[in-house]
Formats: C-alpha cells, structure tokens, sequence
C-alpha cells in the first residue's frame, strides 16, 4: 500500500473535523474523496499532507509512519499537495514558481526534465514563463499550482478541487492532464472534488465521506450507479 | 526611447516618485548651499541605516515581527567590534604591523557581524520559536510585546556586564583622509560606504539567485505554499532572524567610530530604521535601502538647517504625515501578514 490512513481523527484546535477516517491507496490508483462541502475532504489532504497535526490515528506512506511529520518533510518523501487556494508564490514569476516547485531538486540535469515536461503537459504557461503569477487568470493559475506540485516529481500528488472555479473546458483539460499523469506516468492520484460526475467518470475508486466520517466506498462506476451517491450528489 | 520616458514620467507622480525627487532636489541644493560634504554625510549614513532597516523589513516580511529590539543587535555589533578591535589596537601600539592595521578593523567588523547573526539566532530559536509552536493566535501583537521585553532585557544586561560608560574608538584606520569632491573623507567613512554597497549587492544577489535566497522570498510571500514544495519554514525562519540581525550588527560595529557602544545606543537605529520602513512600506526590503539614504538626508539636512535636537523631531513629524496620507508607505505594503491582523 503506498498511502494509508487508519482512524484519523484531525481537526482545527477544538473543533473536531475528521473522526475515524481510514482510507488507502494503491501505487499507480487514481482515487477520489467525494462528498458535501465542508465534510472534511480538505482537511483530510492537509492532514496527510502535514500541514495539520492529527489528533490520533495514523497516516502511513510506503509503510512508513508520517503522521507529525512537518509539512516540507513530507514533500521531501514524495507526496506533493496541491491545495484548493494554490498557494502559489504571487510575487514570482511562473518560471520562478515552477523552480520553487524543484526545491527538493538539486540535479540541475533532472530538473531541466521537470521542466520540459510540465511546459509539455502545459504549454500555456510556457507562454507566460515570465509573467507574475498573481496576475494570471483563475485557470492558468490552477495550472500553474498543479505543475509546480509536479516539479518535485512525486510518487504521489493529492490534489484539492482541481475543478475550482474553472470553466468546463478548462475543468476537462485539467482532468485530461491528470489522466495522463497517472496512466503514462504511473503517477498516484488522490483528488478531492465536488464535481462528482467528472470525477467519477475519471477515478478508479473512490470514498464519499460525510460529516467528517467516511460512509461509502467502492471502485468508482459502482458509486457512480449507487442508489445513494445518485440522491445525495447527483440529485436524482 | 519615448516609451521609456512616458514610464519614467508616470513614475514621477506616484508617491515614490514625487519622494525620491523631493528627495534629491533637497540633496541637491543642501550641497549646493552648504557644500558637499552634506552629500558625503548622507550617502555614509543613509548606506548604513539602509542596512538596519533592510534588516529589519525582512524580519518583518518573513517572520512577521515588529521588532522594536532590532537596534540592540546594533549595540551587540558596536559591542562586539570593540572588544575585537580594542586589544588588537593595544598590540599595534606595541608592535606595529601594516598587515595587522588593514585586518584589524576587518577582523572587528566581521566578528561584529557575525555576534548579531549569532544573538538573532538566538533569540529566534529560544523565544520566537517556542511562541510559533505553542500559539499563532495574536501573533504580532505578542511578537510585539517579546521584542520591547527582549529590548530591556539587553539594554540592562549590556550595563550589568560591561557597565554603562561609552565603549568606542576615535577611528579604526589611522590613515590620512582622502579628498573627494573638496570634501576630506576619513577612511572609516569610505570603508562604512564600501561595506554597505558590498553587502547590499551581496544580499540582493542573494535573494535574487540562491535556492536559499529564494526560499526566504517564498517563505515571504506564502508559508503554506513553501511548505508544500518542500522548504523547511524552521530553518528559513531562524536564518533570516539572523540575516536581518547582522544586518544591523554589521553596522553597528562599521559606525563604532561615530557611535561608541553603550547600553542604549540601539535606540535611535531601531527608530530610525522603523522611519524608513514605515516610509517605505512594511516588507519593502530593497525600498528600504532607497528609504534609508532618504531618512539619511532628511537628519543630516535638518541638523545643518534647524539644529541638532530636532533631528530627530523632523522625521518623526515625516512619519506621522506618511501615516495619516499614505499608511502603505511610498512605496506600498508588501506585507500581508502585519496588514491583515
Ligand atoms: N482553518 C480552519 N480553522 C477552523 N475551521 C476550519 C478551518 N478550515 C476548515 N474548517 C472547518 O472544517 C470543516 C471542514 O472543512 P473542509 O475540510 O475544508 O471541508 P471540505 O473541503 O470538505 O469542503 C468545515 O466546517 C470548516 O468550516
Ligand atoms: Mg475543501
């Protein structure tokens, strides 16, 4: 199992978020964390990610215990998150980003590679190379976000609401790209989302979690045709 | 070329730009009227609390820490300069040595630089640091309230252990002055402009080109972001605490010849630099620095015209109109973190 979480319990000071979440992931799976906004779909990735200490519970990757790691050690093992605000540097350039994206990275040769290959994954923002990230648009900075999370050339990323905020096309082209990823890369992808169609349609497994508790699971046209998920997200 | 010249017109009525002009119009004729050692004297001076106060804005932009004990790490510089530069004086006299004339001040300054970074250091990883872990909430105001406290404690811990006299030397070089513009320039001026130039461009090269370098700017503009791509904020932080302090030491032990060390000899660096940086904007780091020959030239230019005693009046009142009329500075904020509290 390359990422497992057993019995997280994690919240924001006393406010208790998550209770009981366990969840794995498989090297090369493509997963989604489905569910209502504000059931703790995001907070689970920061907790996984280290930017939130749980409260109990364990989180492990590669067999490896990292819960109460600190964030940057975390990366630095090959989790790279991409967070619903980005995050990103909005003083710097997209070049500058993407090389505060590499900071792991000290082969120079290695991470011209990186590069080459999230400017071909994105060739817009080698368009923009020089341009100030904070004065992009919403979708070429999620683009932005998600190719920087790249540069570390992580084993896996977990992405939040890659969906957030983008028009349609540009919602599928992001899909498509993380499609790719995990299909030609064999990168492992655990994505949050409130798009629960698309997102169905992308993943091979998926979670739906409620209230800070996980309550269904299943490979994911099996929750795409559950009498549920149909009632509650899909509205029908 | 007429491109250029619109943008440098539009430049010149922004803020900046109607301050940098007044600016060197009031240069321009204080030399003029005066003679040009106003000039020398603002270019030394404005070099050096340029230091201080870029020390102190980036102390501000990455750690998000009002510091008002910023100018004690000047008096551990001046402090530190004087006890390496004072035997090695008293050795000279005995035995004199070119080399050791030349390296002497060299070797004080460098230890002055480095007993700041040292005592920055320090002071990140016992207090601030132990407050990050325990408590984010009122960040800045609690930061606020430790640095006045840190203040005292440093102010009196100076006098307890080396006593409350003055601490200084009449020069560090016993060289004739040089003559530049008809003006005699002592070569301890000349060395505290070199150093501030050296270290200026040393510091932007830094931040500009460096994996650290650029880490402490990331770090700047989005701690969760750096987190995310690797950049350990621990390190960062107690690193730039220590920049940004021997930043300040580094002129304290330059200027020990202007300024001998006493207990309370940091006061007037931590409000002068806290004129520049409310001048220019908080976290404006390299503004700073422009913002430091400004402050520089409005205390020298109001000692030669008011008097001294109001040198200290006249950039306050400055200050005090940049609050009311323009509170993001000249420059504008860069600082988020501070302006969101
Ligand atoms: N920084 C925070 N401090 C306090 N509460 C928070 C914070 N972030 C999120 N929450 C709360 O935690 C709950 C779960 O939030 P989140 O994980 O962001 O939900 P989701 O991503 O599923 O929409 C919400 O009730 C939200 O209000
Ligand atoms: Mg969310």
């Amino acid at each position: 199992m390359l990422l497992e979480t057993a019995n997280l319990n994690a919240g924001y000071g006393f406010l208790h978020i998550l209770r009981d979440v366990s969840l794995k992931v498989d090297e090369g799976e493509f997963v989604c964390l489905i569910g209502p906004n504000g059931a703790g779909k995001s907070t689970t990735l920061r907790t996984i990610a280290g930017l939130i200490r749980p409260y109990d519970g364990r989180v492990s990757f590669r067999g490896q215990p990292i819960n109460g790691l600190a964030g940057h050690r975390i990366t630095q093992l090959g989790v790279s998150y991409i967070s619903e605000a980005m995050n990103l540097f909005t003083n710097m350039t997209v070049h500058e980003n993407l090389m505060m994206g590499a900071y792991t990275i000290r082969d120079k040769a290695f991470l011209r590679n990186q590069l080459d290959f999230v400017y071909s994954l994105f060739p817009r923002l080698e368009e923009r190379r020089n341009q100030l990230s904070g004065t992009m648009s919403g979708g070429e900075r999620k683009m932005l976000a998600i190719a920087r999370g790249l540069m570390s050339n992580p084993k896996m990323v977990l992405v939040d609401e890659p969906s957030f905020g983008l028009s349609p096309l540009m919602t599928k082209a992001v899909f498509e790209a993380l499609d790719l990823l995990n299909r030609e890369r064999g990168l492992t992808i655990l994505v949050v989302e409130q798009n629960v169609t698309l997102t169905l349609a992308a993943t091979n497994r998926g979670y739906v979690i409620e209230n800070g508790r996980i309550v269904l699971e299943g490979p994911s046209p099996a929750l795409a045709a559950d009498e549920y998920v149909r009632r509650v997200f899909l509205g029908i | 070329m007429i491109h250029w010249f619109k943008g440098f017109f539009a430049w010149l009525r922004t803020a900046a730009g109607v301050s940098v002009s007044a600016a060197v119009l009031l240069a321009a004729f204080a030399a003029i009227d005066r003679g040009p050692y106003v000039l020398v004297n603002t270019v030394v001076m404005g070099g050096m609390l340029g230091l201080v106060a870029m020390g102190l804005a980036i102390i501000l932009g990455v750690l998000n820490i009002p510091s008002f004990v910023h100018g004690e790490f000047f008096m551990i510089g001046g402090l530190a300069a004087y006890y390496v530069i004072t035997p090695i004086k008293d050795y000279l006299f005995e035995n004199p040595s070119p080399f050791l004339a030349v390296v002497g001040p060299v070797l004080a300054i460098g230890a002055a630089t480095l007993a700041g970074a040292l005592a920055g250091a320090l002071a990140e990883l016992l207090v601030f640091r132990e407050l990050r872990r325990r408590n984010r909430d009122n960040w800045v105001m609690n930061c606020f309230l430790l640095t006045v406290g840190l203040n005292v404690i440093l102010i009196n811990g100076h006098q307890l252990l080396f006593g409350a006299d003055f601490k200084g030397i009449v020069s560090y070089w016993e060289g004739r002055p040089i003559e530049l513009f008809d003006v005699a320039v002592s070569m301890d001026r000349l060395l505290a402009f070199l150093i501030s130039v050296s270290i200026v461009v040393g510091f932007w090269l830094f931040m500009k080109y460096t994996r650290t370098g650029r880490a402490i700017r990331a770090v700047a503009q989005d701690e969760t972001g750096a987190t995310m791509v690797g950049i350990p904020l621990g390190w960062i932080m107690t690193l730039t605490m220590a920049l940004g302090c021997g930043l300040a030491a580094v002129a304290g032990g330059s200027l020990l010849f202007m300024y001998p060390s006493y207990p309370t000899v940091g006061m007037e660096a931590t409000y002068m630099a806290w004129f520049v940086v409310i001048l220019v904007g908080l976290g404006r780091v390299l503004g700073a620095l422009v913002g430091g020959f400004m402050v520089a030239l409005l205390k020298i230019v109001t000692l030669e015209y008011v008097g001294s005693g109001w040198d200290f009046v006249v950039p306050s009142a400055l200050i005090i109109l940049v609050l009311i009329f323009k509170p993001s500075g000249i420059f504008g904020s860069e600082v988020r973190g501070v302006l969101d509290q």
